[in-house]
């Protein structure tokens, strides 16, 4: 913008330096006049918001999208939370069950490969059928007991059964592989499902954040110490999941163990798709936030398609007014988020948002065309506008022109120097006036003043003798009077004379005769007379 | 003059540039291709890897973007394909790319869905592939089936614990190379396993599974001068008898692994040392071995060719299914092509291949980048595959199914009933106190005859 | 002009009236100026006691009188150039070269237009 007046004011101080023609001068201008209204007229539509429309629809849009979604994830998550609720008192009803029947305490199972059979044996079900009536793609139990207590990193390995869903595809498969991803492969032979290709015994507790503290609390009901743990990867595996983590609690407060359902970010790209909308692909996402950034690589994210919306990045937030944008390493992301309460006992106080991200590049696309229209219509306006100016301004111009040009060419005539502006007919005028004075002053006849002349000499030849002798009194200054006195003839002689005289000249009166005669004596032609 | 007019203009312009700048940038969104395979399972993916590589390199300049919707085995894959060509209420929509064998396009309602490669790939472009692939591919006279990796069945062994199990017995891995040697050797193993606790009855540990026993069968009975098929059924000639006798023996006596589920579990779990699978289940098998007690051992898993007949034919299953690409816009299927087209250019086919344990499908794959790529793999079991391909490829005959409607039918039954006889037998030979075990042998015969013909 | 024109002035006044004559030299025809009254005839004839008087105002009158009609025949006549004689302007006549009277310019075979036809 500072460039730009620059090249104005330099413009301006050229045109001042140089003598601008009428016509350019005029344009300049018009021109000017045309940008001030131009600028006033941007000025206004922003100011009522013409500009901003679009981002205000954008806002609307993604408003009510994220609203929706915020409300399908939340009755789902909930749903979720109260199938694991109801699979961690079954669970551990049955644990309690068994542990009475040998008399022992859950710290005693360790070690115990049978009874953990056994009481894997009796998890099995509920695990099962908690995976086939939720909607999720995994259901775990964890047990707080290790088969083998000696072994290097015992304390972070726990039993326990977890089964997930092989085959996911779009839609909810209607018998769906159930593959065995921990737990006593005994179980899974007895029930016939596959061992997971990177099956293992037990639990890696410390891949689970927060579930080896829950394993050390104590707690009166599950639904006091429930939480979704960040997105983890599964070991060994290309697959990544969130796991619900609701604590089994004894009767007595002691923890027996963990148990939930997962969603796997397979399965969360399934089950939100993405939406095309005017604006581009809206992706939904559910992930936690911190230090202004949505960390993507720790929750999950919807169907991706139409994006490259990566779901390892952590996304840097800068907060709008009608949206905010999330910056990738290389992409850039418009939407919304609001924070949404999906656990009852966050670990490191988590903050959890749902999201709604579009490219911005669409976005840019959609506004850009919109954009083109009104500058391809301002430009048009702009063109009609300069055209007519040009247009003004020459047919002002062009009188004057023609005037100047006639003046030029000396075709001046009194009559022929109108232009049609008084303004300009006046400096003609007044040039023409003191044009013709400089030409008499300086003793220069106007030219039909010298033809009047040359005429009147030449006319002088046509009288006779005696008529000149009459004219040369004249001539002498001598009044009519005096010459009847000084030639020695009648009045009436004179008169007769005069009156030839007159004809022959071409004169009416005396006076006019007297200044002829002035005239030439000015002009020092009165010899030619004689 | 003229200048005031020229800077007038440029500050006109640079008006209107201004407003402008932004839409000369006009991208087009991404052309999303979905797909699903069944090059990894449930372990990393190598092919996933790829198509990272392919969407921020390739596809990122040509707005394609390549989306991974399923991974799992063309088992699932043949059925939730014919499912959704089906229209089957609750079936999924079909992928713009999908793992199949030729059988899945045979047993397609219509197979005219999917895109004959022929009209996207020049004559050049398909001589590059090694026929044999290609010829696979072609059902009714139209290129559906596009080989981008090819598989043969190898023997894996868990070298740890045969090598213990050598050691005391003296048998070796030589004896591994014929099927009556392994049978041998399965027995022996049985016998040394439930030897080591004496006082459990019947708990021998198996040393052998076949991932396909129906393979076994099929290449088993080709190899000694018989015939498998009868037209759509099975012939049961005496050369079957003979491949169903040697490893009916084995099982009775426990050194054959009966129990359901792909041969990687039990290696996983220790509960058999060698097996016969596709090369490509090299990405499966773990180095690691755990016992029930959670204590867990490293191994180390070597490939082998696949044992033959003392008397028979060296003859060897191939394998290795190829992509089928759904016909849908222009733009879709110009993207998949675009993709498979990316898939098997050389380079990008055997870094595939190498990691997946695959062969390459075209011939300067083969020839070129192939030994080169051997080279530089680090692990013994991916050295010792491509050791025993290259090993396979000089000296095997490659047997190819044939094309037959019923084939996954017979498959799975076969499969299902090959098992329930043996483990039946087992039962009853334990029960019997290790008695009569050629009558029962002959027994399961005619039962597992019997619920074939069915 | 005038003294010459005053030496052909021929007075044919009365006591009442002023009045001269001039003849022209060429035709011969007499020109007459306008009468003026002498403003004191009455009184003259009736007061012969003061004839002196009344003598030398005529005389006066008769002077002015005389000098009027001396203007009065300078529109009328002209000296011939030629002949130097007084002529009346119908025997004067415009020629070419010179005016003259028309008896000059019948010798002189001038051709010329009389000053009144």
């Amino acid at each position: 913008m500072l460039k730009k007046l620059k090249q104005i004011q330099a413009l301006n101080a050229l045109a001042k330096k140089r003598s601008v023609g009428m016509q350019r001068k005029l344009m300049l201008y018009w021109v000017s006049m045309i940008l001030v209204i131009f600028a006033a007229v941007i000025f206004l539509l922003s100011v009522t918001g013409i500009f901003s429309r679009d981002d205000k629809q954008f806002h609307e849009v993604v408003e009510v999208h994220l609203i929706n979604t915020k409300d399908r994830l939340e009755g789902h998550l909930e749903n979720l939370t109260a199938q694991s609720l109801n699979l961690s008192k079954e669970l551990s009803r049955e644990i309690e069950e068994t542990l009475m029947q040998e008399g022992i305490s859950m710290e005693d199972v360790n070690d115990d490969p049978e009874l953990l059979f056994r009481i894997q044996e009796a998890v099995y079900p509920f695990v099962r059928t908690t995976l086939q009536t939720a909607d999720c793609n995994g259901a775990y139990a964890i047990l707080n007991a290790t088969t083998n207590t000696n072994l290097d990193g015992s304390n972070h390995s726990r039993s326990g059964i977890h089964l997930r869903y092989s085959n996911l595809s779009a839609g909810q498969p209607v018998t769906p592989t159930v593959v065995y991803f921990r737990g006593i492969p005994d179980i899974a032979r007895q029930k016939n499902i596959e061992l997971h290709n990177r099956w293992n015994l037990e639990f890696d507790i410390d891949q689970i954040p927060g579930c080896g503290e829950l394993l050390k609390t104590s707690l009166n009901r599950p639904a006091e110490g429930y939480f979704w743990s960040t997105r983890i990867d599964l070991k060994n595996t290309w697959e990544s999941t969130m796991l619900l983590c609701v604590p089994i609690v004894g009767s007595d407060g002691t923890i027996y163990g963990v148990c939930g359902v997962e969603i796997g970010a397979l399965y969360f790209q399934f089950s939100y798709p993405n939406t095309e909308g005017q604006f581009g692909s809206a992706v939904s996402v559910l992930a936690p936030i911190k230090d202004n950034r949505l960390l993507l690589s720790k929750g999950l994210i919807g169907n991706v398609s139409g994006t490259y919306l990566d779901a390892s990045e952590d996304l840097l937030i800068h907060q709008g007014y009608y949206y905010n944008e999330y910056n990738a390493s290389d992409e850039q992301y418009i939407g919304l988020h609001q924070i949404i309460s999906i656990s009852n006992k966050e670990v490191n106080d988590t903050t959890w948002v749902v999201a709604i991200l579009m490219p911005q590049e669409n976005y840019i696309i959609y506004t850009a065309s919109i954009r083109q229209t009104w500058i391809i219509f301002a430009m048009i306006l702009f063109l009609i506008l300069l055209a007519f100016s040009f247009f003004l301004a020459r047919k002002f111009v062009k009188p004057i022109i023609l005037s100047l040009k006639r003046f030029q060419q000396g075709e001046i005539t009194e009559q022929s120097i109108y232009s049609g502006i008084s303004e300009v007919d006046e400096l003609a005028e007044f040039l023409n006036a003191r044009a013709r004075n400089q030409r008499l002053e300086q003793g220069e006849l106007p030219p039909n003043i010298a033809d009047l002349f040359d005429q009147f000499i030449e006319r002088k030849n046509s009288l006779t003798e005696a008529e000149r002798n009459i004219l040369r009194y004249y001539i002498d200054g001598y009044e009519i009077a005096d010459i009847p006195e000084l030639a020695f003839i009648s009045m009436s002689t004179v008169r007769k004379h005069n009156r030839n005289i007159y004809d022959k000249l071409g004169v009416t009166s005396r006076d006019e005769l007297m200044l002829y005669i002035d005239l030439l004596r000015r002009c020092d032609r009165i010899q030619e007379l004689i | 003059m003229k200048k005031i007019r020229i800077i007038f203009m440029i500050t006109v312009i640079s008006f209107f540039c201004a407003g402008c700048s932004n839409i000369s940038k006009n991208d087009e969104a991404p052309i999303t291709i979905t797909i699903w395979h069944v090059y990894g399972g449930q372990v990393d993916s190598p092919l996933n890897d790829l198509i990272d590589q392919f969407n921020q390199t390739v596809g990122k300049e040509k707005h394609i973007n390549v989306q991974v919707t399923s991974v799992s085995n063309t088992n699932t894959i043949h059925e939730l394909v014919l499912a959704s060509a089906n229209k089957e209420p609750g079936a999924p929509e079909l992928p713009d790319i999908f793992i199949s064998y030729p059988k899945t396009v045979l047993a397609l309602p219509d197979d005219s869905i999917l895109i004959d490669y022929k009209d996207y790939f020049s004559d050049d472009e398909l001589s590059a592939f090694i026929p044999v692939f290609l010829e696979e591919g072609i059902v009714n006279g139209r290129l559906v089936v596009l080989p981008v990796a090819k598989s043969t069945e190898i023997m894996f062994v868990n070298k740890t614990i045969f090598d213990r199990f050598s050691q005391s017995t003296g048998v070796t891995m030589d004896d591994l190379n014929t099927w009556e040697g392994l049978y041998e050797a399965a027995e022996i193993y049985a016998e040394w396993t439930d030897a080591q606790t004496p006082d459990v009855f019947g708990d021998a540990k198996a040393m052998f599974v076949h991932d396909y026993y129906f393979n076994y069968f099929q290449v088993g009975v080709e190899s000694t001068q018989g015939n498998f098929f009868d037209g759509n059924t099975l012939a049961f000639d005496p050369a079957f008898e003979k491949t169903w006798e040697l490893l009916a023996r084995a099982a009775i006596k426990g050194g054959i692994w009966l129990k359901g589920g792909y041969a990687t579990e039990s290696l996983r779990t220790g509960d058999s040392i060698v097996s016969v699978a596709s090369s490509a289940s090299v990405l499966y098998y773990s180095d690691v071995v755990t016992y029930p007690d959670n204590t867990s051992e490293d191994i180390t898993i070597v490939s082998r060719p696949c044992p033959v007949f003392e008397e028979g034919e060296k003859m060897v299953m191939q394998r290795g299914a190829g992509f089928c690409a759904v016909k849908s816009t222009p733009e879709k299927e110009q993207a998949s092509i675009t993709f498979l087209k990316w898939l098997v250019e050389p380079k990008h086919n055997v870094e595939f291949v190498t990691k997946a344990g695959y062969m390459p499908v075209t011939k300067e794959a083969f020839e070129n980048e192939l030994p080169e790529a051997i080279k530089e793999l680090k692990s013994v079991k991916y050295s010792s595959l491509y050791q025993a391909y290259m090993d396979t490829q000089r000296n095997y005959k490659f047997y190819v199914p044939p094309q037959l409607d019923s084939y996954l039918d017979i498959e799975m039954a076969f499969e299902d009933n090959v098992r329930t006889q043996l483990e039946l037998g087992r039962r009853y030979y334990l029960a019997n106190n290790k008695a009569s075990i050629d009558k029962i042998i002959s027994d399961r015969f005619d039962e597992f005859k019997e619920m074939m013909e069915q | 002009m005038i003294n010459f024109l005053s030496s052909h002035l021929e007075d044919c006044s009365s006591n009442n009236y002023f009045c001269f004559a001039i003849r022209c030299e060429v035709c011969g025809e007499y020109w007459y100026s306008s009468s003026i009254p002498f403003t004191k005839a009455l009184f003259a004839s009736e007061y012969s006691s003061k004839k002196e008087l009344y003598e030398a105002i005529y005389q006066r009158e008769k002077e002015r009188a005389k000098m009027v009609a001396e203007k009065e025949a300078r529109e009328h006549f002209s000296l011939c150039p030629i002949c130097r004689r007084l002529v009346c302007d119908s025997c004067f006549m415009i020629c070419d070269e010179m005016d003259m009277c028309k008896e000059c310019a019948y010798r002189m075979e001038e051709y010329g237009e009389s000053v009144v036809p």
